[in-house]
């Protein structure tokens, strides 16, 4: 693998990681949130409009957007039947095929919700009538968390590539 | 584009979704892909609309916040070590006792699954703290094993419980009611263990020999040791005091819960920023591989019903003789299959929409099936030879103890579960008397 590839793919992981890690932290607003609208509506009888679409959002953003760190460290959970039993460069093919799947899924799930998104960005879809909060910024949190995931999968491909390529010319 | 008759629809999403799964595809993406993949089949580009609807409903959902805050308080109590303080007064209360530790580890997880809401962590936890210690007092092997696998299988069925949650969010059961059924059965099913576990070492002297006297410690200490019990105690009156009463949503007792543990762990001087970082890192590795199999069943299951899979699930069920109790005996059965092989949240996602409707129309009891579903998703978690516990707990045992050993051992704690189905089924009070005082 030439060099610059593998930089290239050593900055996808610290992309991976890093939003991964900025996504976790999500958990900590989504608490506070929580717990301050439970003090507000049983402490003070003064129950917010804002902390239920928030709460929701921050749900969303937190797992879709960790995606790609879970990737990263495989922990999307599969049913290992017979892919261990593959001789090793077979498994390398192999776990390219099925990346192409994954892709094909991501890449999917990318178009088509950018576009429903540039819908709700160009018309200015918001939450509520009451509630003037945009929906816009919570909707590209799909897309983007695709694109990362696209990214993150892409580097893993790239790695079986360049295993496959490099055992075959040895 | 291809048109053909609903079942055959079905059928074909059935195998896409199979073969997907079997591959070695993440589970996740091989229901995604499925989806996607028989939508473009059937309906052609413009349908792949709705699968984007499909999934901004599942980030949407209310019910479903309660999940990763659950997720977040079983980690701070699993990083800040609670588990191990309470092994520690099990140890000191229990150990004198033939079999006392390992009906201490039943009793621990019983309440570990208490105050939280997954499998995983009190497996993993008993796993490095007690086995070892109940090795070492020369407990037989199959016991100290089983009763972890046993005992962490509580964590699915003792509220609060990721599975109910997801399982309500597909279904017109509610949470609360749920909850309240599972507790009984959760405490009807670690009496079992208990007592198989006391009465197998009472009848065999030298199978959980007691600890030597001069190991034992004084009153003092054991009073001083039970003090450990009681935060996480107060923490579970909390969580589920406040949604058996109605006083607070499953979403926001979960809020509460999170900071309750958090309060926890500075009382007990274990929080520092590293446990706290390492407790959010974990949440999320357990949330994105939750999340995104929800978001593709969501997307899989809302294909092949609109495809007609649900006509072919119901004529499947409806060519069955003898009725309802076929019909009941068959869903258990592929929940069985299923829950061997596959998560219980994928199982949930997939299943629920198309079972509960049958359901519905034969009359059976909408809560009482929902019971039955989570013991059965219960048993898989340690049924050989996929059961996901199985390899959580070979993930923290010394190499000796191979994965035959765990076959060996979760059988006899299998076929307690299958009693405790017995009782559920035969005697469906046994569990909805108190959902039934609670929500009526």
């Amino acid at each position: 693998m030439c060099k610059w590839v593998a930089k290239a793919l050593n900055i996808v992981d610290a992309l991976s990681e890093y939003t991964g890690r900025v996504a976790a932290y999500l958990i900590i607003p989504l608490t506070f949130i929580v717990v301050f609208e439970v003090v507000a509506r049983y402490g003070f009888h003064a129950p917010t409009k804002w902390s239920l679409p928030l709460s929701q959002f921050l749900f969303g953003a937190h797992f879709v957007l960790s995606g790609a760190y879970g990737i990263l460290h495989r922990f999307h959970v599969r049913v290992d039947l017979f892919l261990n039993w593959l001789p090793g460069r077979t498994k390398i093919a192999y776990s390219l095929l099925l990346s192409c799947f994954s892709l094909l899924f991501f890449g999917v799930l990318m178009a088509w919700s950018a576009d429903v998104s540039w819908t709700a960005t160009v018309t200015g879809r918001r939450i509520t009538e009451s509630l003037a909060i945009p929906l816009w910024p919570y909707m590209w949190t799909l897309p983007t968390a695709c694109f990362l995931m696209i990214l993150a999968e892409g580097a893993l491909f790239a790695r079986n590539m360049a295993a496959l390529l490099d055992r075959g010319t040895r | 584009m291809i048109h053909v008759d609903p079942g055959t629809a079905g059928l074909i999403m059935l195998g896409a979704f199979l073969i997907g799964l079997i591959s070695g595809l993440p589970v996740a993406f091989a229901l995604g892909i499925a989806a996607v993949i028989c939508t473009l089949l059937f309906w052609g580009a413009p349908g792949l609309y709705s699968l984007v609807y499909q999934t901004f409903d599942v980030m949407n959902s209310f019910v479903l916040v309660a999940i990763p805050l659950f997720i977040f308080m079983a980690m701070i109590v699993d990083k800040a070590g609670i588990a191990g303080d309470m092994f520690n007064a099990a140890y000191e209360w229990a150990g004198p006792a033939r079999g006392g530790l390992a009906i201490g580890v039943v009793i621990i997880c019983t309440i570990l699954a208490a105050c939280t809401g997954i499998v995983g962590g009190a497996v993993s936890a008993m796993g490095i703290i007690a086995l070892p210690r109940m090795l070492e007092r020369g407990y037989d092997r199959n016991i100290a094993t089983g009763s972890i696998l046993a005992g962490g299988t509580l964590g699915q069925l003792i509220p609060p419980s990721v599975a109910m949650i997801l399982y309500a969010s597909q279904s017109a059961v509610s949470v609360g009611a749920l909850f309240a059924a599972g507790v009984c059965a959760g405490v009807i099913l670690s009496a079992l263990f208990i007592t198989y576990i006391g009465v197998r070492s009472f009848f065999q002297t030298d199978l959980c020999p007691a600890l030597p006297i001069e190991e034992r410690v004084t009153w003092r200490e054991k009073i001083t040791s039970f003090r450990h019990l009681i935060l996480p105690l107060v923490l579970i009156v909390l969580v589920l005091g406040s949604i058996f009463l109605g006083i607070a949503t499953p979403t926001e007792a979960a809020g509460v819960g999170a900071v309750g543990a958090l309060f926890c762990a500075i009382v007990r001087h274990r929080l520092n920023w590293k446990i706290l970082h390492d407790s959010i890192i974990a949440t999320v590795g357990i949330c994105t591989m939750i999340g995104w199999i929800i978001l593709g069943a969501a997307c899989f299951s809302m294909t092949f019903i609109v495809a007609g899979g649900k006509e072919l699930v119901w004529n499947l069920f409806s060519i069955m003789p003898g009725g309802s109790w076929t019909i009941l005996a068959l869903m258990l059965f592929i929940l069985l299959i299923l829950g061997m092989l596959i998560d219980a949240p994928a199982i949930i996602m997939v299943t629920v929409p198309l079972f509960s409707p049958v359901v519905g129309q034969t009359g059976i009891d909408v809560l009482w099936f929902a019971l039955l579903f989570m013991v059965m998703l219960q048993i898989g978690w340690i049924s050989p030879p996929f059961g996901e516990s199985l390899f959580y707990l070979k993930g923290v045992t010394p190499s000796s103890i191979t994965l035959t050993d765990l076959y060996k051992a979760s059988i006899p704690f299998v076929g307690l579960q299958l009693i405790g189905l017995a009782i559920f089924v035969i005697w469906p009070e046994s569990t909805l008397w108190l959902p039934h005082i609670l929500f009526k």
